[in-house]
This record gives structure tokens, C-alpha cells and sequence, in this order.
């Protein structure tokens, strides 16, 4: 994603992040949906006068109406603390015409522009695989403001794809150095056992974060025809090979694989009230944070 | 259908190799994809993929590779094409010495030429014209052409030699020239020699176009002149010796003068009947010199009325004799006492390696072979074992001759050379740069018992079998003795201030070693030129100077040659004429299979498959990008 793009930053301008369940604890721009507080702009509901309220928020019409003290009460405003984990396994760079990692990337920032737009704070973490003595992510500086956008891509352009994924390990040990929830958007591939990101998702979602997941899977993924006839494949992960010639039940076989996959994915997300979003490498960066994010429910309009 | 170049068809193995390069490109290459997770679902096959199952791209560079390979190998298919010639006409000019007679005011070679041009005026444009001229050896004047102007021009430029005539061989050339390409023509000789003396089948002779001219017979020769003075006579000894022959059919005057560096030394007149000869000799001359023999008869031919010949001053000449024997010496000594002129120097073999050899020395080396090369002439007796000039195979004793070379000068005089003493001889193995003069023979082999050859540049004698005391002076060994001073005289050097006797037509060659480029030949008549080769052509009576920084010598070059001076040429045998072909006018049509090679449109395929291939590419290339 060019910074220069101005048509599209003029797009994400228009979008905020939709929060469910999620909640903060500083004063912020952030509407949190069912809850209330004493002052504020979008008017929520009515409460009864007890002492110490604000008296400029007494409604006297409802006064005159019901010969009772009521006070207006609002919508709460709060910062809420959004954490994008980013996979940065060897998979999602792999097969390299998809593009995988660089679309994240670009996606992550995308996500990224939109959350400080609102100035919420932002936490990126890179997962990656664990190694001695090193923390198995790599958490990118804390941003709480859209003029500190500009250090993002600075900071993505520093990663690239390697090693395996270990989603549940590395999601884990983040956590338990972090004390603030808030909303947790998985960027990955989830080209891992259902062990692993079952055990990532319901992790987070046990710690109280409000858990998004964006799988990302890349064009010559979903039709390998594109890639190959005859090959020898190769695992960037695993490092193994397999010899495969794709004829037409071949590639039946391997779409009846990958389909079960998808659908454990999304039947999993959907049980546990896990917003799940789809995207595919061939698919305009635009059209997905305007339509697909704002119809998954991630994001919404201003 | 055939092939230009089969040296190109071990290229056909590229494609081999190609099928290879596909093969351990397919092993070697890998997809890389994020997990097998999904395709742990579908079988592996690795039976199917090392199968070689080519693809597009496979078939794209094998054809590329066929092509180009195609036309390396040039292929090509006959094609028969018809063609319009002229006709070939073949001019043979003798250009010998005999054409140079007079017949009235002209001679017959300007005759000769005036019908050679008669001829080529006749021809059409698209006739072709080739001009040979013939005297000892045939040369071609102008190659096959249309350029009738061009060939009279050579015509003009043509001259006559002082040389014999080899008819047969120009005739022979011209021949095999009208025939190449199967094209008709004819082949015109211009000659005074009569069509009988032609030595070729009868049918080819009748299919010549016969122009001869000359009638006249007038021509009195010197036909021979001879100075008899051997290497160890002084000038008072020598003796000069003149034939006088009248080749004319009536009786000749004239005058015979025998000149001594130009100055009159003998003069006589005579007068010879038709077609006689008288001989003349003189001697007891005052000085050495240069001798001239002239006639001065009228006749038509003057070449042949003039010899040149050198009287040499006698030079002291050393034979030195290398022997563990006494003996020799002492024979060589008495036998040198009766040959004034040569020194005997006798030492032992240990002596000689700090004894000096002037060039003009001779050496003897008798059961004594040096190690290192002798920078002279030398005759090697009975060599011993283990030598290394001439490998000694066996010992043998009492062989008998059985060949011999009579047309050696070593043999010269030699009437009974099975009489030579043989009791002890050796069985040589024949070092490549000899030639077997006297030679027996074994059950299994040849044994050369003498042998002659050149080494490094001088000459060298070997004799297998040992000489007993008293063989040379033994009055029963003459032919022993005669092989000894004819061994000595042919193994003399020459002196090189003394002229050297060629007959022209012969060619003198450089001694070894000498750069032809420092030498200036001067001819008898023509102008001083700057030698291009190792070989002297003498085509011209008279003196020939060749000088240069280290070499200079002279030539005297004379013509007696009974047929050239014979220049009545009577008609021998059948004097039948054969009818003359007429000259065939109209222009041929032939008809004949060429090759026509068609690699280069495979050249053109290739480019072609190398664009579509590179298009597709991008093709696929832009496919990808979209995709």
C-alpha cells in the first residue's frame, strides 16, 4: 500500500472500527455500544437523579412529564487497545507469485491507518517462530495517534516470512505480558493444524480480547492449476517434498481438502462468536475494507 | 536428397542432451507451496513425473535444435537445370625451340600465332577460349574464357623457349579441359611436329584440329659438345670434342670456331652432305676459361649453332682416411700416386676428432663411424657394430651379388660388377635417407651391400663389405678399383667458382639452406630479376648468372636436342590426314543435376521458432502477472 495513495486513505477515513464486547478504560473517541456515562454526544438512555449527578444534564421535559428527576446519560467514548497479530511464517510467503506477506503487510496497515485514525492505541506483533532465548514474537512500538502512522510501514518493512507457525505458543506468550485487553485481530494463513488456532483463538477470547480472525489465502492456493502440472512440491515449512501430478481428480481431491479446512475455520469462528473474514490475494485492498471488512463486521462506517 | 556437410551430424546428439537437460531440470526443480497439508490428500507419483513427458516449450527448443543443426548440415536436392555454352575451343601452341626457325620472313611461331588468332576471330561471344603453351612442360597461358580480347592479347604476349617439346602432355591437358563439365569443343594444336609423332590413341589424334606449320629444312647444329676433363686433369690435359650435324637435305658450308674467353683457338671450315655429321676435337689449351663452340652455317635455325662448356684449372684435393688399419693406407697411398691432384692425410679414428675438414675434402672412414655429423662428403667402409648411422644387423660372409643400379655414376664404366671381392660383409638395415646401389639378397631379404644417399646436406657413400690388403692395387680387382675412383669423383664437390653445364628445359635447384629471396637471377637474355623460388627454370641458351651475398654461381645452359633440330619433320609411317572437324558454330544446350541447398530457409525456420517461443513467453510471462 503506496502512503501516497490518497483516494484510498480518503476511503479508510470513513471507517471505524465496530467494537462489540470489547472495553477501555481511558476516555476516548471510541463508541462502546451499551454503555453508558454521565456526559457525552450520542444520547443512550435515562437515569434516575441521585445525588452528585450533573445537574446541567437533568431532562426537564421528562421532569414536567413524569414529575420525576431524570438525567440524560450517553454513549461511552473510550480508547480501546487493538492488538493485530501478524503470522510471519515461511507460509505466507509461499507460493511467491501470490504475494501472500506482502499483501498482509499492506492489509496490516490498512487496519492500522484505521484504528489510530481513531486514536486508539495499536499494538502490532509479529509472530513468529520461537527461538531460544528470544521472545517468540516481536511487538512493534506502541502508536496511539494517526500522525505516528507513519512509523508502521517503517516497522513492517523490517519482516519477513520464515520459520513455522506456532500460533497457539507465540499468541500465548504475548498475552500473558500484556494486562489490557482489547479487540485481537489475527492476520494468518491458519495453514496449520485446527489445534493450533483453535487453541490461539480461544486463548485470546478467554483473556476477554474481542477476537477477529482474517485469513488470507492467495490465489494460486485455491486453484494450484495455476502453478504446476507435474512437480515436485515443497513445503517452506515443514521442508518436505512430495511428488504430485495434478490431473483433474487430483485437484478434485486437493479442493475437497482445502474446503474442509476453510469450513472447520469459519465453523469454529462462528461457534465461538469469533468475527471471521476471508480475503484473497487477488482481491483489491479497497474493496475488502470497504465491503468485505464492513460486512464481516470488523469495521463500519463512521 | 543429400547432405553438404555430414561432419555436422554429431550434432544430432544435442538433443540427447537436451532431453537430459529436461529431465534433470524436472528433478531438480521444486514448487514451493505454504503446507502439504492439503496435499497429503491427493496420491503421490513419482513413477508418472520421471517419466519424460515432454511439454510445449520441450518440443519449441527441440525443433529450434533440429533447425539450426539442419543447416549446419546443408542439406540439399538435386535439381536439373539447362544451361546455354558456347562451345570450348583449346589452343596448343608449341612453344619449342624448333619453332623459332625461319620460313621466309617470319618464323614459324609468328605463323603458328598469326592461325591462333585466325581461330579466335572465328569463335562466337559465347565461346570459350583456353591458350596452352607447350615446351617441356605445358603451361596454360589464359584459363577458359569469353574474353576473346583478353585471350589475343596473351597470344601477343606469348614467346618461344630454347627448350625441347613434350606435345603430348599439352595435348593430353587440353584434352581433359575440353571434357570437364561435359562440354563439346575442339582442341587446336599449332605446332611444325607432324600428327604421327602424337603418342595417343589414334581416336583422340583424328579429333584434333591440326594446324602445322613450317616447310623449311634448312639447319646445320652443333649437336654435341663435350669437354673431357676429369676432376684431377689440369686444362693441358683436357680435350674438347664438337658434332657437326646437317639436318638439311642438301649439302652445307660453314665454319666451325672454337673460342677460349673470345679469343679464337680453333677454326675450320667444313662442308657437309645432306643429312651427315662430322666430328671435331682439339686440345692442349693454354689456360683455363670459358669455351665457346660456334658454327656459323646460313640457316633457318641459329639456337642450335652455339655451345658454351668451362676448362677448369686443376685443384688440389685431399682425401683424408680415417682407419684403425695401416694397410689402407698404404694402398690408398700407391693408388694415389698414379692420380695427380689428390692428397692422402691417413690418421686413426682417435686422431680424428681434432683434425679440421675444409669443404672441399673428401672423407674415408673405414670400420670407423663418428659419433657426430661430418660436415663432408664421405665414403663409409665396412662400418662397424653399433654404430649410429647405420644399424648392423648381422654378419655375412661370401654373398653374391644380384643387383645392382647401372645407371648409377658410380657403376659408370663398371662391366663386371659381380666381380667385386665380398669375403666379409655386413647386413645393414637401410637408413631412410639412402638408396641400395649394389644389393644381394637373402632367403627372407634384400642385403644392400653399397649404398648412396644425401645427409644433411652432403653426399654419402657406404660400402658393407671390407676391403683386404692388396683388393685395389691387385690388378684382378679392377672393378674394385673403378668403383673407388668413380666413388671418389662422384663424391668430390663441386667447385663453385667453376660454371655449371645445364640443358635447357632442365630446372637447376639452390643447394639446401639457400634463401632464394637474396639472389638476383640474370638470364641470357631478358632482364635481371630477384629470385622467388629454390628453382631455376632454363628455358634460354647461354649464361645464367645467379649472385647473392653468400651464394653465387653460373649456368651454362646449351640445347642439343637432335629433335629440335631436326626441323624437317618428315611425315613418318601412314601420312594419311585425318578429316578436320569443322568448327562446331552453334551455341549447346546442356543439361546437368546441381545441388541446390536449402539450409538457410531452416536458418530462417529457427529465427522463427526462436520469436514464437519468445512471444509465448511473454505470453505466459503476462499471464501470470494478471493471474
Amino acid at each position: 500500500m503506496a502512503l501516497t495513495d490518497f483516494t484510498f486513505f480518503r476511503q479508510l477515513d470513513r471507517l471505524r472500527l465496530r467494537i462489540r464486547t470489547a472495553r477501555g478504560h481511558r476516555p476516548g473517541e471510541t463508541l462502546i455500544p451499551r454503555a453508558t456515562q454521565a456526559w457525552g454526544v450520542e444520547f443512550e438512555s435515562y437515569k434516575e437523579y441521585v445525588p452528585g449527578d450533573d445537574f446541567r444534564y437533568v431532562d426537564w421535559n421528562a421532569v414536567g412529564r413524569l414529575d420525576q428527576l431524570v438525567v440524560r446519560t450517553f454513549t461511552a467514548e473510550r480508547e480501546i487497545p487493538v492488538h493485530i497479530f501478524l503470522d510471519t511464517s515461511a507460509s505466507m510467503g509461499a507460493p511467491v507469485v501470490d504475494q501472500k506477506f506482502v499483501f498482509a503487510t499492506d492489509l496490516v496497515s490498512a487496519l492500522g491507518y484505521v484504528v489510530l485514525n481513531n486514536n486508539d492505541p495499536l499494538h502490532l506483533v509479529a509472530l513468529a517462530a520461537p527461538k531460544p532465548g528470544q521472545a517468540p514474537f516481536r511487538p512493534a512500538p506502541l502508536l496511539r495517534h494517526r500522525s505516528q502512522f507513519a512509523r508502521l510501514p517503517g516497522f513492517l518493512h523490517t519482516l519477513t516470512p520464515g520459520g513455522k507457525t506456532y500460533l497457539r505458543e507465540t499468541v500465548r506468550a504475548y498475552i500473558e505480558q500484556t494486562r489490557e485487553p482489547g479487540v485481537a485481530t489475527v492476520v494468518s494463513d491458519f495453514l496449520v493444524e485446527p489445534a493450533q488456532y483453535e487453541g490461539a483463538l480461544t486463548l485470546l477470547q478467554a483473556r476477554g480480547y474481542e477476537v477477529r480472525a482474517v485469513h488470507i489465502i492467495g490465489a494460486a492456493e485455491l486453484a494450484p492449476e495455476r502453478l504446476f502440472r507435474r512437480g515436485k512440491l515443497y513445503d517452506v515449512e515443514e521442508q518436505k517434498e512430495r511428488w504430485v501430478s495434478l490431473n483433474r481428480s487430483h485437484l478434485q481431491q486437493y479442493q475437497e481438502a482445502l474446503q474442509t479446512h476453510l469450513d472447520a475455520l469459519q465453523q469454529f469462528c462462528h461457534r465461538h462468536q469469533i468475527l471471521y473474514s476471508r480475503v484473497t490475494t487477488d482481491t483489491p485492498l479497497a474493496q475488502i475494507m470497504t465491503e468485505q471488512f464492513t460486512r464481516a463486521g470488523l469495521l463500519a462506517f463512521r | 536428397m543429400g547432405i553438404l556437410n555430414p561432419a555436422a551430424l554429431p550434432l544430432l546428439t544435442l538433443l540427447g542432451i537436451l532431453v537430459l537437460i529436461y529431465l534433470r531440470e524436472r528433478w531438480r526443480q521444486r514448487i514451493e507451496v505454504p503446507s502439504l497439508l492439503f496435499w497429503h490428500a491427493v496420491p503421490e507419483d513419482k513413477a508418472r513425473i520421471r517419466r519424460f513427458l515432454p511439454d510445449l516449450l520441450f518440443f519449441a527448443q527441440a525443433l529450434l535444435l533440429l533447425l539450426l543443426i539442419g543447416g549446419l548440415l546443408r542439406p540439399y536436392r538435386s535439381q536439373t537445370v539447362t544451361e546455354t555454352h558456347g562451345n570450348r575451343h583449346i589452343l596448343v601452341i608449341d612453344a619449342s625451340a624448333s619453332m623459332q626457325a625461319r620460313e621466309g620472313r617470319s618464323s614459324r611461331f609468328d605463323l603458328a600465332l598469326d592461325e591462333a588468332k585466325q581461330v579466335m576471330q572465328s569463335l562466337g561471344p559465347l565461346d570459350e577460349s583456353m591458350v596452352i603453351s607447350i615446351s617441356t612442360r605445358p603451361q596454360i597461358v589464359s584459363g577458359l574464357t569469353s574474353d576473346h580480347l583478353l585471350v589475343l592479347h596473351l597470344l601477343e604476349m606469348l614467346q618461344p623457349v630454347d627448350t625441347s617439346t613434350n606435345l603430348d602432355l599439352g595435348v593430353e591437358l587440353a584434352l581433359a579441359q575440353r571434357g570437364r563439365d561435359g562440354r563439346r569443343g575442339q582442341v587446336h594444336v599449332f605446332t611444325d611436329l607432324p600428327r604421327s609423332t602424337l603418342s595417343l590413341p589414334q581416336e583422340q589424334v583424328q579429333e584434333l584440329v591440326y594446324h602445322r606449320v613450317g616447310k623449311n629444312d634448312d639447319n646445320v647444329a652443333l649437336a654435341a659438345f663435350h669437354l673431357y676433363q676429369n676432376p684431377f686433369q689440369t686444362y693441358s690435359q683436357a680435350q674438347a670434342y664438337m658434332l657437326v650435324r646437317n639436318y638439311a637435305s642438301r649439302p652445307k658450308k660453314g665454319t666451325l670456331t672454337l673460342q677460349l674467353d673470345n679469343k679464337s683457338v680453333f677454326q675450320k671450315e667444313f662442308t657437309l652432305a645432306a643429312r651427315e655429321a662430322a666430328s671435331f676435337s682439339m686440345k692442349g689449351f693454354e689456360h683455363a676459361g670459358k669455351l665457346t663452340a660456334k658454327i656459323e652455317p646460313s640457316d633457318a635455325l641459329a639456337l642450335d649453332n652455339q655451345a658454351l662448356s668451362w676448362l677448369a684449372e686443376r685443384s688440389l684435393r685431399r682425401l683424408v682416411v680415417v682407419s684403425p688399419v695401416k694397410t689402407l693406407h698404404e694402398e690408398l697411398t700407391r693408388v694415389s700416386e698414379s692420380i695427380p691432384g689428390l692428397a692422402i692425410t691417413a690418421i686413426t679414428p682417435e686422431e680424428f676428432f681434432s683434425t679440421r675438414l675444409n669443404p672441399q675434402d673428401v672423407a674415408l672412414f673405414h670400420q670407423f663411424v663418428p659419433s657426430a655429423t661430418v660436415a663432408v662428403n664421405s665414403l663409409y667402409v665396412f662400418p662397424p657394430p653399433n654404430n649410429p648411422l647405420f644399424p648392423v644387423i648381422a654378419e655375412a660372409a661370401d654373398l653374391s651379388i644380384l643387383d645392382w643400379r647401372q645407371e648409377h655414376d658410380l657403376l659408370r664404366n663398371l662391366r663386371y660388377v659381380e666381380a667385386l671381392p665380398l669375403k666379409k660383409a655386413r647386413v645393414l638395415a637401410l637408413p631412410p635417407w639412402a638408396q641400395v646401389l649394389i644389393s644381394s639378397r637373402t632367403k627372407t631379404s634384400e642385403v644392400p651391400l653399397a649404398l648412396t644417399g644425401e645427409k644433411d646436406g652432403h653426399r654419402v657413400v657406404c660400402l658393407a663389405f671390407d676391403l683386404n690388403k692388396g683388393n685395389l692395387t691387385n690388378s684382378d680387382n679392377l672393378t674394385l678399383l673403378l668403383l673407388f675412383l668413380n666413388t671418389l669423383r662422384w663424391l668430390l664437390p663441386p667447385d663453385p667458382a667453376i660454371p655449371q653445364l645445364v640443358s635447357t628445359g632442365e630446372a637447376f635447384f639452390l643447394p639446401p639452406g639457400t634463401a632464394p629471396d637474396s639472389l638476383r637471377l640474370r638470364p641470357p637474355r631478358g632482364e635481371e630479376q630477384t629470385l622467388e623460388t629454390d628453382t631455376v627454370e632454363v628455358d634460354q641458351i647461354g649464361e645464367y648468372r645467379l649472385d647473392g651475398s653468400r651464394y653465387r654461381t653460373i649456368l651454362y645452359a646449351n640445347l642439343f636436342d637432335e629433335a629440335e633440330s631436326d626441323i624437317a619433320r618428315r611425315e613418318e609411317g601412314a601420312t594419311k590426314v585425318a578429316p578436320v572437324t569443322k568448327l562446331p558454330t552453334a551455341p549447346q544446350e546442356l543439361t546437368r543435376r546441381v545441388p541446390r541447398e536449402f539450409g538457410r530457409p531452416l536458418y530462417y525456420g529457427a529465427a522463427l521458432v526462436l520469436l514464437l517461443e519468445w512471444l509465448y513467453a511473454m505470453w505466459r510471462y503476462s499471464r501470470m502477472r494478471t493471474a
